[in-house]
C-alpha cells in the first residue's frame, strides 16, 4: 500500500516512522495498477510484464546431470537483485508507468537483469535486444524512486543502468538512448564540460533529424531571449583536459 | 563562509540566468565564491551509464581540487549535487574502492582523502547563511505570491546519500526558503516527482507528459509560479512547457523560476538582473502581483 504518498510494506513499517508526533497517517491502494477494493490492486499487468522478461534461465548446450550450477563468487554479485520478493512497491512508485502503460518497469528490468548478469545464461545478447526496444531499459527516466522505495535492497533502477552498461558493450543496435549516453561522454573527453548543442545534433544525427527539427522552435525562442549556448569550436575546452583525458585513458586501461 | 564553486555545464551554457542570477545574490548573504574553473563535469549520470566508476573518478577529482583548497564545494544545480553526493558516498564508505580511484588520480599530484562537504546552495542558504540573515537580506518580501516547489529527482533521493537523516530539513528546504520569502507555499504531490528531461531525446512523449502534468497540477492547485533548484528539470518545465501543453490539448502557462531568482526579487534585485527576460515563460503575471515591473 501507500503509506504518506510512496508505496511501502505495511508490515515492515513501524508507526514511529511515518507518525512520530501522533500524525494522521494517509494509506492508499498501490498506485500504477487498478484498484479492485479499498486497499487490494489487480497486479496482473504487474506479473505479465515479469513473464514478458522470460524469468527463467536460458542455457546453452546438452544439460549437465545435475543442475546447472555456478561458483558461488560468480553469483554473489546477484545477492541483492535475487532478494526481491515482487511486492510491487518499485512498480506503484514509478514515475515512467504514470504516464505510460506499456513500460516494461522497475520489477520486470531488474528480473531482467538477474538473468543477463547469470553466467550459466546463454541468451544475454537476445535478451538485451529485447530490452533495447520502446518500452524497455531506456524509458527509464533515472529519478530513483524504485531505489528509495524498495523494501529488499534490490535497488532497481541501478540494474537498469547496468543493463544500459551492458547493453552498449555488447554493442546491440544503437537507440537514441545509448547514443546520447555514447556522445555525452565523448564531449567530455574531449573538451571537460558540456556542449548541449552538439549533445543534441550528434544524439539524433541524420537518422532523426526530424527531432532535431522539432526543437527549431524552443531553439529559436530561446535566441531571442538571449540564451545562446556556445557549440563547436566556439565552446573552447578546459584548460585541464589534458587531465581529464587521463582519466579517461586509465579508466579504458583499467577496464 | 567560503566555498568552491561549481557552477555545472547547464548554468554555463542553456540557462545563463541560473549563474547571472547566483551572482548577483550570494555577496550580499555573507557567501564568499572561488569558481572551480578546471573542474569537470559531474557526468549527469549520463556519463555513469557508460561507466560509473569512470564517473567516480571525474567527481574524485573535483573532490581532491576542494580539499586541495580547503573548501566544501557549492553547487546550483539539483542533478550535479545528487550525483556528486552519491559519487562520494561510494568514495568514502569503501577504503578500497577510493585507493583505486586515487591510483588514477595519482599522476597529476591529487589524492583524494574523502574530507570535502558537497552542499546546494539550496541547503546553503538555510544550514550555513541561516535564517535571521536571509530575513535581514529580504527587502522585499514576495507576500501573496504563491510558489509551488519543484526539486528535481537528484536532491531528494536516494536520502542516504544526500544525508538526509544528519540533516532533516533538506527534505523540505524549499518550502521552508519559500516561506521565509514571504510567499505562500503551493504543496502539490508532483513536487518530488520527475520532470522528464532525462529521456527527453528518449521518449519526448512521456517526458512531455510529465511536463504537462506537474505544471498542470500546480497551476490547478493555484500557483501564480513553480520555483526548481534543478536547471535541468527548469529546461524541461520552461522551455518545453509550451510543447508540452500543444501536446495535452490544454494550455498552462505557468512561469518557472530558478531559486536564486525567487531569492533575488525578495531581496529587491531588479527582475532583469536576475535573468528573468530570459526565461521563456513569461513571469510577468506573477511579479505584477507583487508590484515588481519588469
Amino acid at each position: 500500500m501507500r503509506i504518506n504518498g510512496h508505496a511501502a510494506l505495511a508490515c515492515k513499517t513501524k508507526m514511529i516512522s511515518v507518525a512520530s508526533e501522533g500524525e494522521t497517517i494517509q494509506i492508499e491502494p498501490m498506485n500504477n495498477m487498478p484498484v479492485i477494493k479499498d486497499l487490494i490492486t489487480d497486479m496482473a499487468s504487474f506479473w505479465s510484464k515479469i513473464r514478458q522478461i522470460q524469468p527463467w534461465l536460458q542455457p546453452q548446450g546438452p544439460p549437465p546431470t545435475t543442475e546447472y550450477t555456478a561458483p558461488p563468487q560468480a553469483m554473489s554479485h546477484l545477492n541483492n537483485v535475487m532478494s526481491c520478493i515482487m511486492c510491487g512497491v518499485c512498480v506503484s512508485d514509478c514515475t515512467v508507468l504514470e504516464v505510460d502503460s506499456q513500460f516494461v518497469g522497475p520489477a520486470a528490468l531488474a528480473k531482467a537483469y538477474r538473468f543477463v548478469a547469470d553466467p550459466r545464461d546463454a541468451a544475454t545478447r537476445q535478451r538485451l535486444e529485447d530490452l533495447n526496444t520502446p518500452g524497455g531499459m531506456w524509458d527509464c527516466t533515472r529519478c530513483m524512486e524504485c531505489i528509495q522505495v524498495c523494501p529488499k535492497g534490490v535497488g532497481p533502477m541501478d540494474r537498469i543502468m547496468a543493463l544500459r552498461t551492458k547493453g552498449m558493450a555488447a554493442k546491440i543496435p544503437a537507440t537514441c538512448g545509448s547514443r546520447h549516453a555514447k556522445v555525452f561522454t565523448d564531449i567530455i573527453k574531449h573538451k571537460g564540460i558540456l556542449d548541449e548543442p552538439m549533445l543534441a545534433v550528434r544524439t539524433f544525427g541524420l537518422k532523426h533529424v526530424g527531432r532535431l527539427f522539432d526543437m527549431i522552435p524552443m531553439v529559436l525562442q530561446s535566441v531571442l531571449r538571449g540564451k545562446i549556448p556556445l557549440s563547436g569550436p566556439l565552446h573552447r575546452p578546459l584548460s585541464s583536459i589534458r587531465h581529464i583525458q587521463r582519466l579517461f585513458k586509465r579508466a579504458k586501461t583499467k577496464s | 563562509m567560503k566555498y568552491a564553486f561549481f557552477p555545472g555545464c547547464v548554468s554555463k551554457g542553456a540557462c545563463p540566468e541560473l549563474y547571472q542570477s547566483v551572482m548577483q545574490v550570494y555577496p550580499k548573504l555573507g557567501i564568499d565564491l572561488e569558481e572551480m574553473t578546471t573542474a569537470s563535469c559531474t557526468g549527469a549520470g549520463v556519463l555513469q551509464e557508460k561507466d560509473e566508476k569512470l564517473g567516480d573518478a571525474l567527481n574524485a577529482r573535483t573532490f581532491a581540487l576542494a580539499e586541495k583548497q580547503g573548501l566544501p564545494i557549492m553547487t546550483i544545480c539539483s542533478t550535479c549535487q545528487g550525483v556528486m553526493s552519491q559519487a562520494n558516498h561510494r568514495l568514502i564508505n569503501d577504503a578500497d574502492y577510493l585507493n583505486s580511484i586515487n591510483d588514477m588520480l595519482q599522476e597529476e599530484g591529487l589524492t583524494y582523502r574523502g574530507t570535502t562537504t558537497i552542499k546546494h546552495f539550496l541547503w546553503i542558504l538555510l544550514e550555513d547563511v541561516g535564517e535571521e540573515t536571509l530575513r535581514q537580506a529580504i527587502t522585499k518580501p514576495l507576500t501573496g505570491l504563491r510558489a509551488a516547489p519543484f526539486y528535481g529527482c537528484y536532491i531528494q533521493r536516494p536520502t542516504e546519500a544526500l544525508e538526509f537523516e544528519e540533516h532533516p530539513g533538506r527534505g523540505k528546504s524549499l518550502e521552508r526558503i519559500m516561506e521565509i520569502l514571504g510567499a505562500e507555499v503551493v504543496d502539490f504531490p508532483g513536487k518530488t516527482r520527475c520532470c522528464g528531461f532525462p529521456i527527453l531525446t528518449i521518449n519526448k512523449i512521456n517526458s512531455l507528459s510529465m511536463v504537462a502534468t506537474h505544471t498542470r497540477d500546480a497551476k490547478s492547485h493555484g500557483a501564480d509560479i513553480m520555483v526548481t533548484p534543478c536547471p535541468l528539470c527548469h529546461l524541461n518545465l520552461d522551455g518545453m512547457q509550451s510543447q508540452a501543453a500543444k501536446q495535452e490539448h490544454t494550455s498552462i502557462d505557468l512561469p518557472i523560476l530558478h531559486l536564486p531568482q525567487l531569492l533575488g526579487l525578495a531581496m529587491g534585485f531588479n527582475p532583469k538582473t536576475l535573468g528573468l527576460q530570459r526565461n521563456l515563460i513569461s513571469p510577468q503575471s506573477a511579479l505584477a502581483k507583487i508590484a515588481i515591473e519588469r
